[in-house]
């Protein structure tokens, strides 16, 4: 365990993320799409190597078929390390930080959006991803995700013209929810995390239960902020360190002065 | 933790069900697919 956590705040995330991204759309070995992606990663994308898991809960819904295989590997994952890929591997988390990066860049105005608005993400996980697909046999979430449309969406239609002529209402509508998250993500921290993603959704709960979790030494914490500061999703870490908005950046161990956060497990 | 062990062997379980099941196929052939949906057409 504490070479895992040496490892883990010895090694710079945005590089992690930046290879990640780049594995994740390699356009090697399509036998890999077998395999559930960890993170938002479309599997329209031209280059993906790995199933975009919220898209395969939708087909299976619409064959209404249990998703044993796709559930099994996400609880798996989420047992083991809770958030910790949402943080590390998601390629549209990774694009969160750098469109907010720009926008303090740019002093765009800060929007705060209460956390209460946070069970969202298990409205769009029941609504759009299950309850939908189900009804109307239709990937609707897939219909209006953000991720699609920037990593296969606008691609393709850039590159293949015949494509392009089939185009219509849906991708006006798709481009235009990808620019009011765009936008969104220059005035808030990862608000598709916080509010929208279900797979983050499917993981939250597993934030309390995961053999890795954080904990805070009280007796030394002195209430800084400075974790709070640091915070991709803006948890306050010494008021609630296993929060199931965390994403497991380890960016709180790293800056807390007095070393109080701490990561810990089985 | 108990139920962490409990959830990582059910986790490995149903991984195994959807696998005999030919799950993990039928996400081979959904991923491989060109999804119209995912890049707006449909």
């Amino acid at each position: 365990m504490s070479r895992l956590v040496s490892l883990l705040l010895n090694t710079k995330r945005r590089w992690v993320q930046a290879v990640s991204f780049l594995m994740m759309n390699s356009f090697v070995l399509q036998a890999l799409k077998a395999i559930p992606c960890l993170g938002m990663n479309c599997y329209a994308c031209p280059g993906a190597i790995f199933a975009c898991p919220i898209g395969t809960l939708q087909h299976f819904a619409a064959i209404h078929q249990i998703p044993f295989y796709t559930l099994g590997v996400l609880c798996l994952i989420g047992a083991l390390a809770g958030r910790l890929a949402c943080g590390w591997l998601c390629p549209f988390g990774w694009l969160q930080e750098l469109v907010y990066g720009l926008g303090r860049r740019f002093r765009w105005p800060r929007w705060h959006v209460s956390e209460r608005a946070g069970w969202l993400r298990y409205a769009f996980l029941i609504v759009l991803v299950g309850l939908v697909p189900f009804l109307t046999l239709e990937p609707w979430f897939c219909k209006l995700c953000p991720v699609g449309t920037v990593e296969a969406g606008i691609p393709l239609l850039l590159i293949y013209s015949d494509l392009r002529a089939q185009a219509g209402w849906l991708f006006v509508v798709k481009v235009a929810i990808l620019s009011g998250f765009v936008i969104w993500m220059m005035s808030s921290k990862r608000p598709f995390c916080r509010f929208v993603c279900p797979l983050g959704a499917i993981w939250s709960p597993f934030n309390r239960l995961s053999t890795l979790r954080l904990a805070v030494d009280e007796a030394t914490c002195t209430r800084c902020d400075e974790c709070r500061r640091v915070c991709p999703v803006d948890i306050c870490v010494y008021e609630n360190p296993d929060s199931t908005r965390c994403i497991r950046c380890m960016e709180c161990i790293r800056v807390c002065p007095t070393g109080s956060i701490r990561l810990v497990g089985e | 933790m108990l139920t962490n062990r409990i959830l990582m062997v059910v986790a490995l379980l149903a991984i195994v069900l959807g696998v005999v099941l030919g799950q993990a196929f039928i996400t081979w052939v959904n991923a491989t697919l060109l999804c119209l949906s995912c890049i707006g057409i449909q």
